[in-house]
């Protein structure tokens, strides 16, 4: 099966494998990140939590060819919430504040950001969440460079305005 | 501004971040959905082939009819063979629209004789359209025999013997070994 994640050079061939962290070690090391970035892309815990369940299930039975399996699974995970916001979209674009963090004014530009439109959200969250660089977005959402950076000045165009 | 900003947004993630659940599952969820999912794809390419299987084992051998207006004949069995064959066609007729039930060949030893087992129709005109011919030998429509109340008239120049117990039959096939 083609993927394109091991296309892109993230995973490198079985004969080229070097010695790997085991996947239950990595998903003991990564879950609490990743749950993390994943609720920032969903809508609610259980769909993070289903979310990153999915993508080590898929990255299961290949998890021998990967090479950087951070970026993998991060990339994986942000895939995984696009497919969880596509089916949610109505949820997605009437989000409801949760209780204990509905008072704090920051918690009101975590939710503009989660009404973003995809790529947006994603875009944002991997910057200023993940303070990842312009390539480094561009790699997990594959995309080009040029682009992550116009994705972003919209979408701080389009916070800057809503919380205006 | 612009740094303010990000570090509002970059703090407001991060709070809505530490807020999500992060002990809820362990490895053995995954193990779970991994043999899940391989039972899911087992299922998913066994299932098919297994509704092949069982189709070609509850279709019968040969087809009853063909399809109205089909313009060929199978014929079952080896037309060089001296056995008779025979076969069934769906025949489209004229404005008539009378049904064949049958058709059969008989082998005279320097060639085959065709003919047909139709229904009687309103009119009882029935053509004989040699568009069925698709087999070997030389083509005779040489008698017409029609369900119930029968119109033959073989051809007084061939030596046509043709079997009258093939009346009214409307699917029997021969398979010749």
């Amino acid at each position: 099966m083609h993927d394109p994640l091991l296309a892109k050079g993230r995973a490198v061939p079985v004969t080229e494998v070097v010695v790997h962290e085991d996947i239950e070690q990595a998903y003991r090391r990564l879950y609490p990140s990743l749950v993390r970035l994943a609720y920032l892309l969903v809508d609610t815990p259980e769909h993070a939590e289903e979310a990153v369940q999915d993508s080590f299930t898929r990255a299961f039975s290949k998890w021998s060819r990967i090479d950087s399996p951070d970026a993998y699974m991060r990339t994986c995970v942000v895939n995984a919430c696009r497919k969880v916001q596509r089916r949610r979209q109505l949820v997605r674009r009437t989000p409801q504040a949760l209780p204990d963090q509905a008072v704090l004014d920051t918690d009101h530009i975590a939710d503009v950001v989660r009404a973003l439109r995809s790529p947006m959200r994603e875009a944002v969250v991997l910057r200023y969440y993940l303070q990842l660089t312009d390539p480094e977005i561009a790699d997990t959402l594959g995309m080009a460079v040029g682009t992550v950076k116009s994705t972003l000045h919209r979408a701080r165009a389009h916070l800057e305005k809503e919380l205006s | 501004m612009t740094d303010e900003f990000d570090t509002d947004l970059a703090r407001s993630l991060q709070q809505r971040a530490a807020a999500a659940p992060t002990d809820g599952c362990h490895f053995g969820d995954v193990r779970r959905r991994v043999r899940r999912r391989r039972q899911r794809h087992v299922a998913m390419g066994v299932l098919p082939a297994l509704a092949g299987v069982a189709y070609l084992g509850s279709r019968p051998v040969a087809e009853p009819t063909q399809t109205a207006g089909a313009p060929d004949t199978t014929w079952m069995g080896d037309p060089t063979s001296t056995t008779m064959a025979m076969s069934t066609t769906t025949w489209p007729g004229d404005e008539v629209g009378y049904r064949c039930l049958a058709e059969s060949g008989y082998d005279l030893g320097d060639g085959w004789v065709y003919y047909s087992v139709c229904e009687a129709g309103p009119a009882m005109t029935v053509p004989y359209d040699p568009a069925v011919q698709t087999t070997l030998g030389y083509y005779e429509p040489t008698t017409t025999v029609l369900f119930g109340t029968t119109t033959s008239e073989p051809e007084p120049s061939l030596p046509v013997n043709v079997p009258t117990t093939a009346v009214g039959t409307t699917s029997t096939s021969t398979t010749v070994p």
